[in-house]
Order: C-alpha cells, then sequence, then structure tokens
C-alpha cells in the first residue's frame, strides 16, 4: 500500500505529541526526571514485516502493555520493552532499592501504569480524528514474544504503526516500541482524516 | 435504560467485592456502591451527587485530575497503581487493613440520554502487595546472607592457602634438619661407642624415625579434602595398593565388579593402610578378600583376612589417633580420608578368625556404570 509522506507525518505527530504529554504526567508521577522521545515513525504490514519488526528483543522475552479498541478504528496499541529493560525502567522509576531482578507483582502493576499512561496519551491525541468515541478494553500485561493480540485477530488487523520510543532517566536509556495494529479499513480512516485535517487545518 | 434494568445493575454492582464508583464527565457521582461504602465510611446518600473531588480530594490533585481528563478525552481506561497512588479512597479507619493499598482503574462509557460516563474501579491490593514486600524482604536478606557467606568463604579460603604454605615450608625445613641430624646420628653409630651411649644414640634414632613419621602423616593429612573427589573403580583400587614387598606370600582377591565409588585421592593410601594392616597385624595373614553387598540406599564394601583378627578388647579403640602398635595414624587416617566422601568404617571381625572391615558408602557417591 502506497502511504504518502504527509499521512506518515501526521501519524509521526500525533505518536509525539501523545508521548511528550506522557512524558509531563510520568514526570509528574514518578518525581524523576524522564525524557521520552520517538526518533522514529514507520508503518509496515501486518503479515509480511510485523513480526521481524517486533522481534527486537529476541531471544530474550518482552514485556508488553496492550490496550485494544474497537469503533472508528478498531486494533490495538502496545508498548513492548524487553523484558530486562522494563524491570530496570521501573525500578529507576519507583526509586526502589535492592536487586532488580524480576517482575514481580507490584512491578508489573508499575509498569502497566507508565505504559498505561504513555498508551492514554497517545490514544487521547489520535482521538482528534474520531467523530465517535472508540470501545475500549481494560489494558492487560503480557510477557513474552509478541504475538497478534488474540481479542482483536477476528478483525484481522493489517496494518501496523511502528514507533520506537527512548525512556531517558538518569543516565540510563531504555528502549521500547509502541506499536498500533489496527484494520485496513481503519487505516483507511486514519488516512482519510488525517488528510482532511491538513487540508482545512485544525 | 429502564428502571428494571437499571435497578438490577445497580444491585448487582452492590453485591461485587470491588468498590465502584459513577461520574458523569462534570464529576458528579452518579454510583457509590457497598463495598466502597463499607471500606470509606462514607454512605450512597453522602456520596452520591456530590463532585468527586469533594469526596474524595485526591481527585483533586493535578496528576490526578489531569489522569481523569484523558478517560473523557478518547484516551481509554486509565490505570492508578497502588506503587504510585497507595491510597486514594479514603478508609473509614485510618488503620484498617481493607482498602489500605488500592489500584483503581477508571473507564470510559456512554449511557444513552446520560453521555460520557467513568465507571472507577477500586481493588482492594492489600494483601498481595504486603505478601510482595515480604517476599522482598526475605530475598534481599537471603542475597544479603549470601553475599555475606561468600565473603567468608574467600577469607577463609585465603587463610587456609597461608596456613597450608606454612605447614608445608615449616615441614620442608623441619625435615631437612631431621635429615642432617640423622645423617650424623648415623656417623655416630656407625662408631659403635657401645654402652650407654649406644643405646641412647638407638633411642634418638627411633625418635627421629618417629618425628620422620608424624611429618609424613601431616602433610597426608593436610591433603585430605584438598582436591576435589573422583570415581574410583574398586577392583583397580585393590590391585595397585596391594602391590610391593610386603604382600608377596599374600592372595588378594577382590570381587567388587564394576563398583565405582567417589573418594577423595588419598583414598589410594586408606586403601593401601587397610591392606597392610591386615599382613602386619594378622600374624599369619594369607589371604584378603574384597567383596561388596548392595543395601536399598547404600553399598557395603567388605575387607576380610584370615590373620588373627582385632581382639575385642581393643576393637573400640582401633580408629583412635595414636592407638596401635605400629604409627598409630594408619586407621585414623584411613577414617579420616573415607569420612571426606561420607564414607563410614567399622570393624566387624572375630577375633581369631581374622579382621572384617565394612566399608558404607552412602547413595549418590557409588555407581555401577553400564548397568544404568
Amino acid at each position: 500500500m502506497e502511504i504518502s509522506d504527509e499521512v506518515i507525518d501526521g501519524i509521526r505527530e500525533l505518536v509525539t505529541i501523545g508521548v511528550g504529554h506522557s512524558a509531563g504526567m510520568i514526570n509528574e508521577l514518578t518525581k524523576a526526571h524522564v525524557t521520552l522521545t520517538v526518533p522514529e515513525v514507520r508503518i509496515c504490514d501486518m503479515h509480511t514485516q510485523a513480526s521481524s519488526l517486533l522481534d527486537l528483543t529476541d531471544p530474550d522475552e518482552s514485556s508488553q502493555v496492550i490496550l485494544t479498541f474497537s469503533g472508528e478504528y478498531t486494533g490495538s496499541l502496545s508498548l513492548i520493552i524487553p523484558h530486562k529493560s522494563a524491570i530496570h525502567l521501573v525500578v529507576l522509576l519507583t526509586g526502589e532499592e535492592g536487586s532488580p531482578d524480576e517482575m514481580d507483582a507490584l512491578r508489573v502493576e508499575t509498569l502497566i501504569e507508565v505504559g498505561n499512561v504513555i498508551i492514554s496519551s497517545v490514544m487521547s491525541s489520535f482521538s482528534i480524528l474520531l467523530s465517535s468515541p472508540l470501545t475500549f478494553l481494560y489494558p492487560v500485561y503480557r510477557i513474552g514474544k509478541w504475538v497478534e493480540n488474540t481479542l482483536i485477530i477476528n478483525s484481522q488487523p493489517k496494518q501496523g504503526i511502528l514507533a520506537r520510543t527512548k525512556f531517558q532517566i538518569q543516565d540510563r536509556e531504555i528502549e521500547g516500541i509502541l506499536f498500533f495494529s489496527i484494520t485496513s479499513e481503519s487505516f483507511d480512516f486514519l488516512q482519510r482524516t488525517i488528510l482532511q485535517i491538513m487540508e482545512r487545518g485544525l | 435504560m429502564t428502571s428494571d434494568y437499571a435497578s438490577i445493575i445497580s444491585q448487582s454492582l452492590n453485591t461485587l467485592p470491588v468498590g465502584i464508583c459513577i461520574i458523569r464527565e462534570d464529576h458528579t457521582i452518579t454510583f457509590w456502591n457497598r463495598t466502597i461504602e463499607t471500606w470509606t465510611g462514607i454512605s450512597q446518600i453522602q456520596a452520591e451527587g456530590k463532585i468527586l473531588e469533594d469526596v474524595v480530594p485526591v481527585f483533586g490533585e493535578h496528576h490526578e485530575r489531569s489522569r481523569l481528563k484523558v478517560v473523557f478525552k478518547g484516551g481509554g481506561p486509565v490505570i492508578l497503581s497502588s506503587r504510585f497512588h497507595p491510597r486514594i479512597f479514603p478508609l473509614r479507619e485510618n488503620s484498617q487493613n481493607e482498602g489500605k493499598y488500592q489500584r483503581i482503574t477508571i473507564s470510559p462509557f456512554i449511557l444513552p440520554d446520560e453521555g460520557a460516563q467513568a465507571i472507577i474501579t477500586v481493588e482492594d491490593v492489600t494483601a498481595i502487595t504486603e505478601q510482595v514486600f515480604r517476599y522482598r524482604q526475605i530475598k534481599d536478606q537471603i542475597a544479603f546472607e549470601l553475599e555475606e557467606k561468600k565473603i567468608t568463604e574467600r577469607a577463609l579460603e585465603m587463610a587456609l592457602s597461608k596456613l597450608n604454605n606454612l605447614a608445608s615450608i615449616t615441614r620442608h625445613d623441619l625435615l631437612n634438619s631431621l635429615t642432617v641430624f640423622e645423617g650424623y646420628l648415623g656417623i655416630l653409630l656407625n662408631q659403635e661407642p657401645g654402652g650407654k651411649i649406644q643405646t641412647y644414640l638407638e633411642k634418638m634414632r627411633e625418635s627421629t624415625l618417629s618425628m620422620k613419621r608424624h611429618i609424613t602423616f601431616a602433610r597426608d593429612y593436610q591433603e585430605m579434602g584438598n582436591a576435589a573427589p573422583t570415581w574410583y573403580h574398586v577392583e583397580s583400587l585393590v590391585k595397585n595398593s596391594g602391590t610391593g614387598p610386603i604382600f608377596r606370600d599374600i592372595t588378594i582377591e577382590a570381587n567388587t565388579g564394576n563398583l565405582e565409588i567417589l573418594a577423595d585421592p588419598l583414598i589410594i593410601k586408606a586403601m593401601y593402610n587397610l591392606l597392610e594392616n591386615a599382613v602386619r597385624h594378622g600374624e599369619h595373614t594369607s589371604h584378603i578378600t574384597v567383596s561388596h553387598v548392595k543395601g536399598p540406599d547404600s553399598v557395603t564394601i567388605i575387607l576380610e583376612d584370615n590373620g588373627v583378627g582385632v581382639p575385642s578388647d581393643k576393637k573400640g579403640r582401633i580408629f583412635n589417633k595414636g592407638f596401635g602398635s605400629n604409627t598409630g595414624l594408619g586407621l585414623f587416617l584411613t577414617r579420616e580420608i573415607l569420612g571426606i566422601t561420607g564414607m563410614q568404617i567399622i570393624e566387624t571381625g572375630t577375633p581369631g578368625k581374622g579382621a572384617r572391615f565394612e566399608i558404607r558408602v552412602p547413595a549418590g557417591h557409588f555407581r555401577y556404570p553400564g548397568e544404568e
């Protein structure tokens, strides 16, 4: 599918706005100085490219916070972070002491909140494209290799929007991926509305 | 929504074991369930119709307010973890355990005719949170103790190494001096001074030999446990140990098949001691047999001879250090060497019919290669 540069720029801008907004919230939440950047946004085909692009964590597992939605666009938005990095991220954000060697129940809960702040902000940023609200499921946490969310698999998502996301906290840099997987219809809708907004302005 | 249906929903939400509060976009509380009423001590009547921030002041704070805003702005559900917001909803009593740690989820939904609403769910995660804290405490304690042990282990290793070096150098120097002393003693004895001098010189030579034996024992004892245990084929061990002039007229028979035991490398010395003892103290020993008996969780190696055996009154003391008519160290050392890998030795022979040593080898320290 041919995607115009304007659309990619629009998507990049919406992701950046959302992520930037979430950085402020995370700073406030954790009282730690966190910088979030999105150095790369790319569109990919779910069947041919997604698995290899999301396989950054191989051979380790990854921690994923996933939000599923349906409506004018249907799909899911995941924050994917290599598992060990995710533990470090939580430990840095909470200022915990001791050995950060495993993701216990409290750390999972904390990561879900941090992931949720980012995902919600990005979703909120994309909501300007919508004429009616989406329906959401509760965010879930998953560990392992990235696989398509079974909750939306029936919707046959075809397009992926991949945004590399960098957390800078203290002197550490942790890299993750924000990944939208949406149906072709949703992507068409997204493209159309982005182009319309660009034409008429916000 | 019909009033009947709303009533059913309301009743159901009241029975759930989680706190539920529903608000409109202007933050007016439209529903406050029983569970949240119990935890907070704020009744439905007191809460419903009020502004959320007036009933739950934490939602008036900047961060929580902006998270709530995201819900109504189409950002989807929001989660407030117990780690960053331990207690959002106030408690009936500060000392109560119920709801001490809360996990909040805020999710948007649309009610026809009533517009956007948000359902706030409060989960009591006190038990799991405190359990994780306890678990982390135990884990940190174990890690700390392990580190302490490692430090102690390294210190002990260093001390042992120093002691070994000191002992080794001392033994070496002592043996050199003793050799010089023995040499001069030999020269004097060769001159055959006779009389008391001769007797005293011979006693001095006996003492010299005894000193040498003690030094040898000290070396052997020090070496024990220094090398990692390895597997020994018992028949080969017996065959290799039972060689030398002392065994010239002795038949040694080993019937232990492919039995192998895990032992300190000094096992060769221990086996030699046992065989040599059989000859030296058996008086008329001509035959030594080594066999084995398999038990449910161990193997017993039996070493028996046809000598005079161990007198009943000495049986209890033969493994003591210093007991015996020779060096008094052989059987003591043997028991110590066997003990390194958990083997136990006892003497079960009949006085007058021969000595019989039983060595019990524990599970995991013996094997029969090719039989598994």
